[in-house]
C-alpha cells in the first residue's frame, strides 16, 4: 500500500528542478545557495545560543553584559534553579506523564484500532464515525468542561489529570487502523486456522508487525505529551510539567531573566538530545504521520 | 503434518517475511511490503525494532512509576529553622486570656502566600508559638507555584484544605462563597475583637455580608521610596522627602535636571502595568476622596472627579514633567540601578531596595498630592471549613490567631505594617532602630490610619486590577486617551459586572 | 452487491431497515465474524480507549454546552441562565462584546498574515533543500529543531530575544541603527515579534512535509519540461505546485487551524499585548477565553460560551478552506 508520498519519504532523495535543457551549471549559484542555507541555519540556531548564553549570566549581569558571549559565565542560575524544589518536580512530572502517557496510548489505541480494522461488530461504523467526527472539533471547546470534570473527579493538580485528555485522543486509533487495514489478511487467517484467539492473533501477529507504525505513533505522542502547554497551565498548580512550570517561572522571576533562561535550557535539553539521536527518524515520523493525518 | 505455526520474522529493507505453516499444506512464504517508510535504514541503526521500542517504554514506565511512587515530594518547606534574626523577639506573648489552648494535642496546617523573605519571618513567629503551646502545633506551608486561589480550590475539591489560611482580604468573600472559609463571628465576640483594636478601614475589610470572616494581621501600603544620594546630588534635602504635590514635582524636575537619572518614571504598559499603574491611581483616588462604588453596590463610581483627577495626574507627570513612560518593572529596575530618583512601590519591595541601595534608601509615606491616603492591601488570618470541623481544631486555630495578632511585632520586621493598634503603639515598635526593616516600617506606620481598600466583595480587586479596570484605564490615559471618556466606559463595564455579581452572591 | 447479499444472507434491504442494518453490520465487505467467537470480544478491544474517549471527549462535548447555559464556577454548578452569555457576546452594547470580537479579529488578522508567510517560506525552504547538496540532511535537521520544542521554550526564547533592556535583537538594533522599537510593548512590533517566533517555531514542520511531497515528484517530468525550454520558475509553477496540491491543502489546513489556536507565544511574550480600549492588542481569542475562564474572574460559563462560538467559527473556516482548495482541483 505504498503511496506516492510514502515513496517520497522513503526515497528521501532530492528532486531538483532540472537544468537539463539549458546546459548551464550554476557554480556561482551553488555558492549562493550554501550561503543562504547557512544564513537560514543561523536564524534557527542563534536564538537557542542566545538563550544558553543568557542562562550563564547571573542576576544583574544579564543587563550589564548583553553580548552573546558572557564575560563571566557561571552556573549560578542553574544551581538556583535546582535549589527550587519545584523544578525537579516539573521535570519528573513531564517524564512520567510523557512516558506513561505514550505507553498507555500505544496500548489502548492499537487494541481499539485492531478491532475497528479487523472485526465486524454491531455499530462499528457508528462508533468509529463518532470518533472521527471529534477529530474535526477544535480543542478549545473542551477546555472548560474538561476542567470542571477533572475537578468533579477530585483530580485537580494531579498527574492523571495531565494524562487523561491525551489518552482520549482519536488520532492514534485512526493512524493505527490505517496501518492494520494495510496488513494482508493471510497472516491472521493463518493464525485463526491454527486456533489462535483474536487477542492472541493481535499479540502474536499484528502487534509485532506494527513495530514501525507504533514507533512513529510513539514519537508523535511523546512529543505531544512533553510539549503540551495550555491544558497543564489550566489544570496544574503544584504538580506542573515543564512547559507549565516554565510559565510559572517566568511570572515569578520576570526580573531575573537569566534564571528563566536556565529553566528554558533545561527544559529543551531532553528533547534536543532525543532529537539528536533519533533525528532522521523523528523527522520522517512526523512527515509520514502528517501526511496520513 | 506439523500443525503448529512457525512464525519467523525476518526483516530486510522494509520487507517482512513470514514463514507460515498451514495445517493443510506445505510451508508458504509470504512477504509483506511495509506500507510505512523504511525506518530501519532511515534511523541508520540496524535492528532497531519497533517492538523493542515498546519494550523499552515498558521498562521505563515501570522504573518511573517506582520512582514517582516512592518520591514523596512534599511542597512544604515546613517550619523555618532560621535563627539568624537580628531582631530581638518581639512583645513576648502571653495570651490575652480570652482564649485557651486546646486540651488535647492538635496539629494544624496553615497556608500562606508569602514566598519572599517575609515568609521566613512568619515562620519564625509560628516557631515561637509552637514552643510556647505544646498542645497546639502549627505547620506552615508557603504556597509557591500557581495561583493561591486556584490551589485552595483544588484542595477544597480534594478535601485537603489546610485549617487556617493567611490571605488577602479581597480573596475572602470568594472563598466564603466557595465554602473554603467559614465566618468566625464567635471568635470576634469571645476575644473582644472589634474596630477599636484596629484602624477602622482595616477592620472593616475583613467583613463579608455582615459577618466577620478574617482577622487582619497587617496592611501593606504603597509608599514613596527615594534615593538619598540622588537627592543630595540634585540639591534636595535627603532627610525631608516630598510631602505634597509641589515638593514632589519639584523633586522630579530637580533630579532630572541635575543628575543623569530620571526623577520619576511612569508605568504605561507591560504585564504588571494594570497593577502598578492601578495602585498609584488608587492612592491618588483615595486622596481625592473617591469611592469605588455607591452604597448599595449598584454602580461603580471610579469615573468621578477624583478618578479623573488621579488618572490625569499621572499623564501630567509624563507629558508636562517629561517623566519617561516605561514598561512595568522597568521603573523598579531603574530605581535599583540608581537611574531613577523616586518610585512609588508596595511595601514588599522594601527589602529588595534596601539590598540594592543600602544607606541611600529613603522611605516615606507617599506625598499627599490631593490629601491623605494611600493604597494598601491587608492580609487576614481566616479559618477554613476544615479547621472549623472539630472543636479542638477550632480551639487551636482561635488560640493561634489571637496569639499571632498580639505578637505581630515580628511581622513588622518582615516588612509589613502590623494591623493591631497596640503593637504599632508599643514602645518597641516606635523606637525600633538598627538593622533590618523594622525602623523603616515604623516610619510609614502612620499610613495604617489612612490606608483605604477596595470593597470587600467577590471581584472587588478586579474593579481596579482587572480587565477594563481603573488600572488599565490609567495606562491608557498615560498613553494619551481621554481620561473622562475611558473612565466612563470602563466604569460602565465594571458596573455591569458588579450588578451581575450582586445578583449571583446576594450582597 | 452480490458479496453484500451473500454477507447479509439475503436481499439488501432498503429504507430505514436497510440503513440500520448497514449501520450495524457495515457493508459486509470485510466481514470477519468467526464461528465460536464471543460477540463481546471486539467491544473489549475497543473498551479501554472508548471508555476514556467517552468520559474525556464525548461527555465534555455536551457538558460544555450545558455549562454555557448556566452560571457555573469551578466548585459548584450555578443556576440555569439560558442564552445569557451568548446574548452578551452578540450584543454590541455589552462590555463583553467588544473584548471578545476584538480578540477574534486579532486572531483572524494573525491567520491572514502568518499563513502565507508560513506556507511561502516553507515552500521556499523546501525548494532550497530539494537539491543535491552536501550536508543537505544536516541543514534539514537544523531547520526542524525548533519544532520539537514546546511553545513555552519558544515563547521564552523570543521573549528574551526581544527584551527591551538587553535582548539580542534590541541590542543589535541599537548597536547597528542606533534605534530600536519597543518590541514587546507597542504595535505593530508586538505582532511582528509573535509572527517571527511562530515562523521560527513551525516552519520546520511545513518544510518537511512539503519537501517529502516534492521528493515524490518524478524527475523525468522536470527533465522533460526543461528540455522543452521551461526555466526553473516555470517548472516550479507548472510541475511542482500542481503536484503538491493535495499536500498544500493539508499543510494550509493544518496551519490555519494551528494559527487559530495561537496562545502560548502572546501569553509568554507580550502578555496579550499593549492594552487598548478593546482589550489587549495582541490577545488572540484562545488567550481571551483562557483569561476569562481561568484568569482572575474565573467566569467558566462565559468562557464556555466563547469557546463554543470560536469552535464553530473554526469548523466553518476549515470547511471553507477545504472546499476552496479541493474544488480548484481539475
Amino acid at each position: 500500500m505504498a503511496t506516492t508520498l510514502d515513496r517520497g519519504i522513503a526515497k528521501d532523495q532530492p528532486v531538483e528542478l532540472s537544468t537539463a535543457g539549458t546546459g548551464r551549471r550554476g557554480g556561482v549559484g551553488r555558492v549562493l545557495v550554501y550561503v543562504l542555507l547557512f544564513v537560514i541555519a543561523a536564524f534557527f540556531v542563534l536564538p537557542l545560543v542566545v538563550v544558553v548564553s543568557a542562562s550563564l549570566k547571573f542576576s544583574a549581569e544579564i543587563f550589564t553584559d548583553p553580548g552573546i558571549l558572557p564575560a563571566d559565565p557561571g552556573f549560578e542560575n542553574y544551581t538556583a534553579l535546582f535549589a527550587r524544589a519545584e523544578f525537579l518536580t516539573w521535570f519528573r512530572n513531564s517524564a512520567v506523564v510523557s512516558i506513561l502517557g505514550t505507553f498507555v496510548t500505544l496500548a489502548i489505541t492499537s487494541l481499539s484500532a485492531y478491532a475497528f480494522a479487523r472485526i465486524d461488530f454491531p455499530f462499528k461504523n457508528l462508533l468509529f464515525g463518532l470518533m472521527i467526527t471529534t477529530l474535526v472539533l477544535p480543542g478549545v471547546m473542551f477546555l472548560v468542561p474538561q476542567f470542571q470534570l477533572i475537578g468533579d473527579l477530585g483530580l485537580y493538580d494531579t498527574l492523571p489529570a495531565l494524562v487523561l485528555p491525551g489518552l482520549a485522543g482519536v488520532f492514534g486509533v485512526f493512524f493505527m487502523r490505517q496501518f492494520f487495514l494495510g496488513l494482508p489478511l493471510e497472516l491472521e487467517e493463518a493464525a485463526y486456522v491454527d486456533g489462535a484467539s483474536r487477542l492472541r492473533t493481535f499479540f502474536t501477529v499484528a502487534l509485532p508487525l506494527a513495530g514501525p507504525a507504533l514507533a512513529t505513533l510513539a514519537v508523535i505522542t511523546f512529543l505531544a505529551f512533553w510539549n503540551d502547554y495550555l491544558w497543564p497551565v489550566i489544570i496544574c498548580n503544584d504538580n506542573c510539567p515543564l512547559p507549565a512550570g516554565l510559565r510559572l517561572l517566568q511570572r515569578q522571576y520576570t526580573g531575573d531573566p537569566g534564571l528563566v533562561m536556565a529553566g528554558a535550557t533545561v527544559a529543551a535539553v531532553p528533547v534536543l538530545i532525543l532529537y539528536l539521536i533519533l533525528q532522521r527518524y523523528i523527522v520522517q515520523s512526523v512527515a509520514s504521520s502528517g501526511i496520513k493525518g | 503434518m506439523d500443525a503448529r505455526p512457525a512464525w519467523t520474522w525476518l526483516s530486510e529493507g522494509g520487507t517482512y517475511k513470514s514463514a507460515v505453516a498451514r495445517s493443510d499444506g506445505p510451508k508458504e512464504e509470504i512477504s509483506v511490503e511495509s506500507s510505512v517508510f523504511d525506518w530501519r535504514a532511515a534511523s541508520g541503526r540496524a535492528g532497531f525494532r519497533g517492538s523493542r521500542l515498546v519494550a523499552i517504554f515498558a521498562v521505563l514506565v515501570l522504573v518511573l512509576v517506582a520512582c514517582a511512587g516512592g518520591d514523596d515530594s512534599s511542597q512544604a518547606p515546613g517550619v523555618s529553622q532560621d535563627s539568624g534574626a537580628s531582631q530581638e523577639p518581639g512583645a513576648s506573648g502571653g495570651a490575652s486570656g480570652a482564649f485557651e489552648p486546646p486540651t488535647e494535642n492538635v496539629e494544624l496546617t496553615l497556608w500562606n502566600p508569602f514566598t519572599g523573605p517575609d515568609g521566613d519571618f512568619f515562620s519564625q513567629i509560628v516557631d515561637e508559638f509552637n514552643s510556647a503551646t505544646p498542645t497546639c502545633q502549627v505547620t506552615v506551608e508557603t504556597k509557591v507555584g500557581g495561583e493561591y486561589a486556584a490551589q485552595l480550590e483544588a484542595a477544597a475539591s480534594a478535601n485537603q484544605l489546610p485549617h487556617v489560611i493567611a490571605a488577602g482580604y479581597d480573596a475572602l468573600p470568594g472563598h466564603v462563597e466557595n465554602g473554603i472559609v467559614v465566618p468566625i463571628g464567635d471568635f470576634a465576640e469571645q476575644g473582644g475583637y472589634g474596630p477599636d483594636l484596629f484602624p477602622e478601614a482595616i477592620w472593616n475589610a475583613g467583613e463579608w455580608k455582615g459577618e466577620r470572616v478574617g482577622i487582619p494581621i497587617d496592611t501593606h501600603t504603597m509608599n514613596l521610596y527615594y534615593n538619598k544620594a540622588l537627592f543630595e546630588e540634585a540639591g534636595l534635602d535627603p532627610e525631608s522627602p516630598p510631602s505634597d504635590q509641589a515638593s514632589f514635582e519639584e523633586a522630579i524636575t530637580a533630579i532630572a535636571e541635575n543628575t543623569e537619572a530620571s526623577g520619576y518614571q511612569v508605568v504605561g504598559s507591560g504585564p504588571g502595568g494594570n497593577f502598578l499603574a492601578g495602585i498609584q491611581f488608587a492612592a491618588l483616588f483615595y486622596q481625592g476622596g473617591g469611592e469605588w462604588t455607591n452604597e448599595d453596590f449598584t454602580e461603580v463610581t471610579f469615573n468621578s472627579e477624583a478618578g479623573v483627577q488621579a488618572a490625569e495626574y499621572l499623564a501630567h507627570l509624563a507629558s508636562d514633567l517629561d517623566a519617561p513612560v516605561v514598561e512595568s518593572d522597568a521603573e523598579i529596575n531603574a530605581f535599583q540601578q540608581g537611574q531613577n530618583g523616586m518610585v512609588m512601590s508596595g511595601i514588599w519591595e522594601t527589602s529588595r531596595y534596601s539590598e540594592a541601595l543600602g544607606e541611600d534608601l529613603g522611605v516615606a509615606p507617599i506625598p499627599s498630592n490631593f490629601g491623605d491616603g494611600t493604597w494598601g492591601g491587608s492580609h487576614n488570618l481566616a479559618v477554613t471549613s476544615a479547621g472549623a470541623e472539630d472543636e479542638n481544631t477550632k480551639a487551636c486555630a482561635y488560640y493561634f490567631i489571637d496569639w499571632f495578632s498580639q505578637n505581630s511585632l515580628q511581622w513588622g520586621a518582615a516588612g509589613q505594617i502590623p494591623a493591631r493598634n497596640e503593637v504599632r503603639e508599643s514602645d518597641e515598635f516606635q523606637n525600633a532602630s538598627g538593622e533590618g526593616l523594622l525602623p523603616l516600617i515604623a516610619q510609614v506606620a502612620p499610613l495604617a490610619e489612612s490606608v483605604r481598600f477596595l470593597p470587600t466583595i467577590p471581584g472587588g480587586g478586579d474593579i481596579l486590577f482587572g480587565p477594563q479596570g481603573a488600572g488599565e484605564a490609567t495606562t491608557l490615559v498615560v498613553g494619551g486617551s481621554d481620561a473622562q471618556q475611558i473612565l466612563d466606559e470602563f466604569a460602565a463595564a465594571q458596573t455591569d459586572i458588579l450588578v451581575q455579581n450582586k445578583e449571583r452572591y446576594g450582597f | 452487491m452480490s458479496s453484500m447479499a451473500a454477507a447479509t444472507g439475503g436481499r439488501p434491504r432498503g429504507g430505514l431497515a436497510g440503513l440500520l442494518n448497514r449501520l450495524a453490520w457495515g457493508s459486509g465487505k470485510d466481514r470477519r465474524r468467526r464461528i465460536g467467537e464471543s460477540p463481546i470480544t471486539p467491544y473489549l478491544f475497543i473498551l479501554p480507549h472508548f471508555a476514556i474517549f467517552s468520559v474525556m471527549i464525548l461527555f465534555p462535548f455536551f457538558l460544555g454546552i450545558w455549562i454555557s447555559l448556566h452560571d457555573s464556577t469551578a466548585l459548584r454548578d450555578g443556576p440555569f441562565v439560558g442564552l445569557r452569555w451568548y446574548q452578551q457576546l452578540f450584543d454590541p452594547s455589552s462590555f463583553q462584546f467588544s473584548r471578545f470580537w476584538n480578540s477574534v479579529w486579532n486572531t483572524i488578522l494573525f491567520v491572514i498574515i502568518s499563513t502565507p508567510l508560513l506556507i511561502g517560506f516553507g515552500l521556499a525552504l523546501a525548494t532550497l533543500l530539494n537539491q543535491r547538496l552536501r550536508g543537505r540532511n544536516i541543514f534539514r535537521a537544523l531547520y526542524f529543531v525548533p519544532w520539537t520544542l514546546s511553545v513555552s521554550v519558544v515563547g521564552l526564547t523570543w521573549w528574551w530575544m526581544f527584551n527591551g533592556n538587553a535582548g539580542f535583537v534590541t541590542q543589535f538594533m541599537t548597536d547597528t541603527f542606533g534605534w530600536t522599537p519597543n518590541w514587546l510593548a507597542t504595535n505593530p512590533w508586538a505582532w511582528i515579534t509573535i509572527v517571527i517566533a511562530t515562523v521560527w517555531w513551525t516552519i520546520g514542520f511545513n518544510t518537511i512535509i512539503l519537501l517529502a511531497g516534492m521528493q515524490a515528484i518524478a524527475v523525468d517530468l522536470y527533465e522533460a519540461a526543461s528540455i522543452d525550454g521551461a526555466n526553473k520558475w516555470q517548472q516550479f509553477k507548472s510541475i511542482t505546485l500542481p503536484s503538491l496540491r493535495p499536500i498544500l491543502l493539508l499543510v494550509i489546513t493544518l496551519q490555519v487551524i494551528a494559527s487559530f489556536q495561537l496562545v502560548g507565544q502572546p501569553q509568554l511574550m507580550t502578555g496579550g499585548g499593549p492594552p487598548s480600549e478593546l482589550g489587549g492588542e495582541t490577545a488572540p481569542v484562545l488567550l481571551h477565553v483562557f483569561n476569562t475562564g481561568f484568569g482572575g474572574r474565573r467566569e467558566l460559563s462565559l468562557a464556555a460560551a466563547m469557546a463554543l462560538i470560536v469552535a464553530t467559527i473554526m469548523i466553518v473556516v476549515s470547511i471553507v478552506n477545504f472546499r476552496l482548495f479541493s474544488s480548484e482541483r481539475s
